[in-house]
């Protein structure tokens, strides 16, 4: 398949590195400087790109982990901790969106490894052994970063929001 | 999958970055691009001509000076190598007159 330009790659992928940026820092204005960055960065490295795939790849790649330095020199663990998150109102079971955003907050309250692997799992619809690629970790050690962060999730929501904790289904597709 | 998955993917959706984030990349870009031919034309410009003589001309100089030396090198072994064999024979023909005078 042919090569892209540098202009299309940006235009096709721009959502994904910006959410990726947004999910783990929960900063617009920090996503946004972020999300560019990893695209001068892919300028500068262009000549070394070998197949769109090894694109998505790089792409999701150099965002996450970019995110997670960045994450780890503020030391920012989020704004909100998972004690600290407010409940949410009647009206959020009712509201989609309210849920979502209620959600949002809640996985920015994961450990820094949790939210990159939920947000890969979940915002990219990857498979862990991707993911394991990506984050340079064992596959088992993805899975469990998964798992605990979705039992954390549902530690916090499975009262809250009317949505059962479903603990029999243990393995989330993980 | 779950329903509380499903809830995890609709609030993980991608969302697009804010407007004018294309053309901000491109800018950045382009404008890096323009530096680095600035730069690399600043180093080939008329200026540096000069200088650029100077090193010639000194690298010039110093591999003649290297050649020469290596020239007078060799021609002083040669010198040598002859003065020795001329040494060489004239004392063979000492030894040999000597042991003609002692018989």
């Amino acid at each position: 398949m042919e090569m892209p330009t540098f202009a299309e790659t940006l235009e096709a992928h721009k959502a994904m590195v910006f959410s990726i940026a947004w999910h783990v820092l929960r900063d617009r204005s920090a996503a946004e400087e972020l999300a560019q960055d990893v695209f001068l960065q892919l300028h500068c490295s262009w000549r070394s790109m070998k197949s769109r795939e090894h694109i998505v790849f790089w792409l999701r790649k150099v965002a996450t982990h970019r995110a997670l330095d960045q994450v780890r020199k503020r030391n920012n663990r989020p704004e909100t901790s998972l004690e600290e998150t407010g409940e949410p109102t009647v009206l959020e079971r009712m509201q989609d969106s309210l849920l979502s955003s209620y959600l949002e907050r809640m996985i920015a309250s994961l450990p820094d490894r949790q939210r990159a692997a939920i947000v890969l799992r979940y915002q990219e619809d990857m498979a862990p052994d991707e993911i394991a690629r990506v984050l340079d970790m064992n596959v088992s050690t993805v899975k469990t970063l998964i798992t605990r962060g979705l039992d954390l999730l549902r530690s916090k929501t499975k009262y809250r929001l009317g949505v059962q904790s479903e603990r029999g289904d243990r393995h989330d597709g993980v | 999958m779950t329903a509380f998955e499903d809830a995890l993917r609709k609030a993980m959706a991608r969302r697009e970055p804010p407007a004018g984030f294309t053309a901000r990349v491109l800018a950045k870009t382009e404008d890096r691009g323009e530096k680095a031919k600035n730069w690399i034309s600043r180093i080939f410009s008329w200026r540096l001509a000069p200088v650029l003589a100077v090193v010639l001309l000194l690298s010039a100089g110093i591999t003649y000076q290297r050649h020469e030396r290596q020239v007078r090198g060799e021609r002083a072994k040669q010198e040598l190598l002859v003065a020795l064999r001329i040494a060489g024979s004239k004392l063979r023909d000492v030894r040999i007159h000597v042991q003609q005078v002692e018989q």
